[in-house]
């Protein structure tokens, strides 16, 4: 399909490209976080910049871009697979680079069971402990109530065997007991 | 047990391969409300190795086996998965029937029976919907001028109706409400009338129209309508539009609506919209990824996602594992086959480059050569049809029914 831009188009269309330019590391970065794998991560973000291009309207109409955008990759993450036969034959990722660092072995091991969790639970222990948002902020991001928010974090923690004691005091959210998840249901 | 540093930790070990990718600077761009954390980035000598093929070594594969939730577990025979060699006819078919239209690549939609294939493409500004015929046969369904300033997001099509979702493309920085950026367009096959779906759609106010969740089944089309930067006090909408009568329907409330191929399901519920054995609940929890063909279902799961579970509607499963595998991804499946893409060896990072089959009545899974594509539209009766993610669109179709079935190779 080819598209001929006007000029206003053209306009959006640079605004696009420059938050392309300024922030598609840190949602790359965030996306890895999420998904705990590179690879998904560059194409969720491929995906997602390429609906954000569609929609840039309304996307750049709202308050804080990059918010919406960044909720707009956890939606796409929690479906991505789903969507992902039908978007990507228009927005071929490039060729993504596999990272090989140095990662100490217990972080391996908490990474490999961070893949395993179902997506809502990781997504949701992400914007909690990466991102540091409240239950609040996560519940209006993802389109949920806050209890859901907080029985995904509390099956999550006690899913990883994290405990909130000791040294993490300060951190510890007064709602949860890792020790009860069950309570929550 | 662990504490929250250690989850920091990972968190971090997960910043360094970003960051390996893309450079710290760009990640040091993160949300400012982010917390504050101990910062030991390092700088790491990368590899690239974007996909990497199956290699002879694995020829040889053990098998592994994890406890599974049993609702999504059932308790049928366990086939043990061997690699094997694609067979010559498959080699030969998989590249023999490629489709283009008008001199130029379409995409499929769906495939019947007898192997025509809905496909879509556009020409001078003018989206057009037929069906392609085993003899490259052409047939036109419908067609919708596009409008100045949009583009096609999606095409679903039934005996009777074409349902077309169409976007907007970026105009200005003004932006309209969201509701106002979307359309999608009912098509009657028999009498031509057009019908905007959300023009007379009765959804409040402060909702979107979710294009990406549009089904057509059963002669009626769903989609979701989702609130608009994500107000909390409301919740998701599952809509539906009957076009026999031009009727809509809410048919359902909840939070975090999404679906697979066999139904939506939110917090707390769900809506199929296939007639499946209670042994598949459609619910988002128990699939990482599904995939049917109307008669055979195959899925993998949260807590196991190195097994391919394979089933019939008559509830008889199967379950396949070997630690070659890691985050399974179910693409498709047709009759007996099972097609997928997987992460593998002990890095799950590293993606397997082409797809594979897996043949269930064997257990053989073989590397179809072939770049990890798009399926569509595969009918219950093994015709398949592919669409390459490759630079080089190219639609293929292969009756699966006409190629032997894989086998293990003789020990």
């Amino acid at each position: 399909m080819t598209v001929t831009l006007s000029d206003s188009e053209r306009g959006t269309r640079v605004d696009f490209e420059e938050y392309v330019r300024s922030r598609r590391g840190a949602l790359f970065g965030f996306a890895v976080v999420l998904t705990a794998d590179p690879v998904l991560a560059e194409d969720l973000v491929s995906d997602v910049l390429g609906v954000a291009f569609e929609r840039w309207t309304q996307v750049s109409a709202a308050d804080h871009v990059h918010a919406y955008v960044k909720r707009m990759v956890v939606n796409e993450f929690l479906s991505w697979r789903r969507r992902r036969a039908r978007t990507s034959p228009w927005a071929v990722p490039p060729e993504p680079a596999l990272a090989e660092v140095n990662v100490d072995a217990d972080s391996d091991d908490l990474i490999a069971e961070l893949r395993a969790l179902p997506p809502r639970q990781r997504a949701a222990l992400v914007l909690r402990y990466y991102e540091g948002m409240s239950f609040e902020e996560i519940a209006a991001l993802l389109g949920t109530g806050e209890n859901a928010v907080r029985s995904n974090v509390s099956r999550a923690l006690a899913r990883l065997r994290i405990t909130l004691a000791g040294s993490d005091a300060e951190h510890a959210d007064s709602h949860i007991s890792s020790s009860t998840p069950e309570a929550l249901r | 047990m662990r504490t929250l540093s250690d989850l920091e930790a990972a968190f971090q070990a997960l910043e360094r391969r970003a960051s390996a990718v893309y450079g710290e600077h760009d990640l040091d761009r993160t949300v400012a409300n982010r917390r504050a954390r101990t910062s030991t980035h390092r700088r790491v000598v990368l590899a690239t190795a974007a996909a990497v093929a199956v290699g002879a070594s694995a020829a040889v594969a053990s098998y592994l086996w994890t406890e599974n939730d049993n609702r999504v577990s059932p308790a049928g025979s366990r086939t043990a998965v061997c690699v094997a060699p694609l067979p010559p006819q498959w080699r030969q078919a998989l590249p023999a029937h490629q489709i283009r239209v008008d001199g130029q690549a379409v995409l499929p939609v769906q495939v019947d029976a007898d192997g025509r294939v809905t496909v879509d493409w556009v020409v001078d500004g003018v989206e057009q919907v037929g069906q392609v015929g085993r003899d490259d046969s052409v047939s036109k369904i419908a067609q919708l001028p596009i409008p100045t300033g949009h583009g096609v997001m999606s095409v679903s099509v039934d005996s009777r109706s074409v349902v077309i979702v169409l976007f907007r493309l970026p105009t200005g920085s003004s932006g309209g409400s969201p509701s106002d950026t979307d359309d999608a367009v009912v098509i009657d096959r028999h009498t031509g009338a057009v019908t905007h779906l959300l023009a007379g759609a009765p959804v409040p106010s402060g909702y979107a129209f979710g294009g990406h969740w549009g089904n057509l089944v059963d002669g009626i089309y769903y989609w979701a309508e989702v609130p608009v930067r994500g107000d909390g006090r409301l919740n998701d909408l599952l809509m539906s539009y009957d076009p026999t009568d031009h009727s809509y329907a809410v048919k359902a409330r909840g939070d975090s609506l999404n679906s697979n191929p066999l139904g939506y399901f939110w917090d707390g519920g769900s809506f199929p919209l296939m007639d499946v054995p209670p042994v598949h609940p459609v619910v988002t929890d128990v699939a990482q990824t599904m995939a049917t063909d109307g008669k055979s279902l195959s899925w993998s799961t949260y807590d196991d996602p190195s097994t391919v579970f394979w089933s019939d509607v008559s509830g008889a499963s199967r379950a396949f594992s070997q630690n070659l595998m890691h985050q399974v991804s179910i693409d498709g499946v047709s009759g007996p086959y099972v097609f997928l893409s997987y992460g593998e060896g002990d890095d799950a990072d590293k993606v397997s480059g082409s797809e594979h089959v897996l043949d269930t009545r064997t257990g053989a899974l073989a590397d179809t050569g072939v770049p990890q594509i798009s399926l569509r539209g595969m009918s219950g009766n093994s015709v398949i049809a592919f669409w390459s993610t490759a630079k080089t669109s190219t639609t293929q179709v292969v009756n699966l029914n006409e190629l032997p079935q894989i086998d293990c190779p003789s020990s």
